[in-house]
């Protein structure tokens, strides 16, 4: 036996400001500087939050015990996958705006970057932050791999990243002008997320499946301990909940809200209404979609009518089609439409197309839709 | 020993390759491959790779190895495929007894 104890994998004292807690601790931060204004989000949100941190409490003390599913190649490539779509849903989702109509973005930008922690973490987990790791804690062939990884991560991000941004720059006016948005939004985060953990994402797609013989040979202990099978089931919970949330949008039926009464305020002049046989009533409907990732759709309007015709007194423009509260969906209004046909009968119809921010290629449509006859029959409400 | 200069996950093949009684020594001591890892500084992986020729080691590593196994480096590494420690020893002791 030597005498002198190895120079590698010596057990060092962990400084209290690793960059590990350090960045968590500006994500924990971010998050709750981000929640804060999405007040009406519910406690869903700060719930699903601390599982994440549960989540990665758990991969951490996970990670180093061999055999784990953690490390097993399909896990490992998979994550690398999942990863790289969610870098291409975010290059494609737009920045946060207040104008717009699908101002909602932001919820679901923040529901993608909470998503990508969680990736980026079991990410490390699995390759045993090897891809970040210094000289002091990695044995000789970890270094060559690490130096491997990160070489062609180096090109591959060359080619992705100055890729795309030279074919948009030099293709079209509006690749163009999407390099200039692209930054702006969710690709900001997915450069960010290229620039950093492109290493770890090569390092994971290249190392080679365990061979059960290292496992068996290197530890007497059984293979799953408590502990992984928590971080499998919370990591499980973790990245499933948001999907299954957001089919859940698609999937679940609305849920509808309706109240017909008096006017309230006083009535606004307009030509032909009201006169003295005048009779005018406000319509207030509700319509949620989804639980947790959610919107609402509210359709406020007064409606008056005198035997000939059917008129809106307020709540039925362009300015009210408009969803009532968003969580981490989009939605985009398709219809916002007011018409009164010869009979004199009002008809307002606000369509909209519903999608969560995970899964945008499952949309619904909700429709609410006012029908009134001149002598005040509710023909369609809503 | 030469360094795989980055080539961490390739295997060495041809010339590359070395031959080595890893797995042997180290059964013979009992030691199982988290032990021999500890032992001399590396992962639990590692040692699995260099038993299976499917890494080389520094020259560094080589030594520490030897000095565990209380053997000469050539004893564990080759260029050539290796024989049999036992049928080794029993041509040696028979030149030997027979010069």
């Amino acid at each position: 036996m030597i005498a002198d104890p190895p120079i590698r994998q010596r057990r060092l004292r962990r400084p209290a400001f690793t960059a590990t807690r350090v960045t968590l601790a500006i994500l924990v931060g971010l998050l709750t500087l981000t929640i804060l204004p999405f007040g009406g989000m519910g406690a869903w949100l700060i719930g699903y939050v601390f599982l994440v941190l549960a989540t990665c409490v758990a991969l951490r003390n996970a990670r180093r015990q061999p055999g784990s599913w953690l490390g097993r190649r399909v896990v490992r490539r998979g994550l690398v996958g999942l990863i790289a779509v969610t870098c291409v849903v975010l290059v494609a989702t737009p920045a946060p705006s207040n104008t717009s109509d699908t101002g909602s973005t932001g919820g679901g930008l923040l529901l993608l970057v909470v998503f990508l922690v969680v990736l980026n973490i079991a990410l490390g987990g699995a390759t045993q932050r090897v891809a970040a790791a210094p000289d002091s804690s990695v044995d000789e062939r970890q270094e060559a791999m690490r130096n491997r990884a990160h070489r062609i991560a180096y090109v591959v991000f060359a080619v992705a990243v100055g890729g795309t941004a030279v074919v948009a720059d030099v293709a079209s006016q509006q690749t163009r002008s999407w390099l200039g948005w692209s930054f702006r939004g969710g690709g900001l985060f997915a450069f960010l997320e290229l620039l950093f953990v492109l290493p770890a994402m090569v390092l994971a797609f290249l190392e080679p499946e365990f061979r059960p013989s290292d496992v068996r040979e290197a530890m007497e202990a059984p293979r799953q301990s408590t502990g992984t099978r928590i971080a499998l089931t919370l990591l499980t919970l973790t990245v499933g909940l948001p999907f299954l949330m957001s089919v859940l949008v698609a999937v679940l039926p609305p849920r509808t809200a309706t109240t017909i009464q008096a006017p309230s305020g006083p009535l606004r002049q307009q030509p032909g209404a009201p006169s003295a046989t005048t009779t005018c009533r406000e319509f207030f409907a509700r319509r949620d979609v989804g639980y947790g990732v959610q919107a609402a759709l509210q359709l406020h309007a007064q409606v008056c009518w005198d035997g000939r015709r059917a008129v809106e007194d307020y709540g039925m423009n362009q300015s009210d089609c408009h969803p009532d509260g968003t969580d981490l969906v989009t939605v985009a209004t398709t219809q916002c439409t007011r018409t009164t046909d010869a009979k004199g009968t009002l008809a307002f119809t606000y369509r909209t197309s519903v999608s969560s921010g995970l899964t945008p290629f499952l949309t619904r449509q909700v429709t609410l839709q006012l029908v009134v006859d001149r002598n005040g029959n509710v023909l369609q409400f809503p | 020993m030469s360094r795989q200069d980055g080539r961490g996950t390739t295997p060495p093949t041809g010339s590359e390759r070395f031959y080595n009684r890893i797995a042997v020594l180290r059964t013979e001591r009992g030691l199982s491959r988290q032990a021999l890892a500890d032992a001399v500084g590396v992962n639990y992986q590692t040692v699995g790779y260099l038993e299976r020729g499917d890494y080389n080691p520094s020259l560094e590593l080589a030594f520490r190895l030897s000095e565990l196994f209380g053997v000469p480096v050539e004893a564990i590494f080759s260029r050539q495929p290796m024989r049999p420690m036992s049928e080794e020893l029993y041509s040696r002791t028979a030149s030997a007894g027979g010069g």
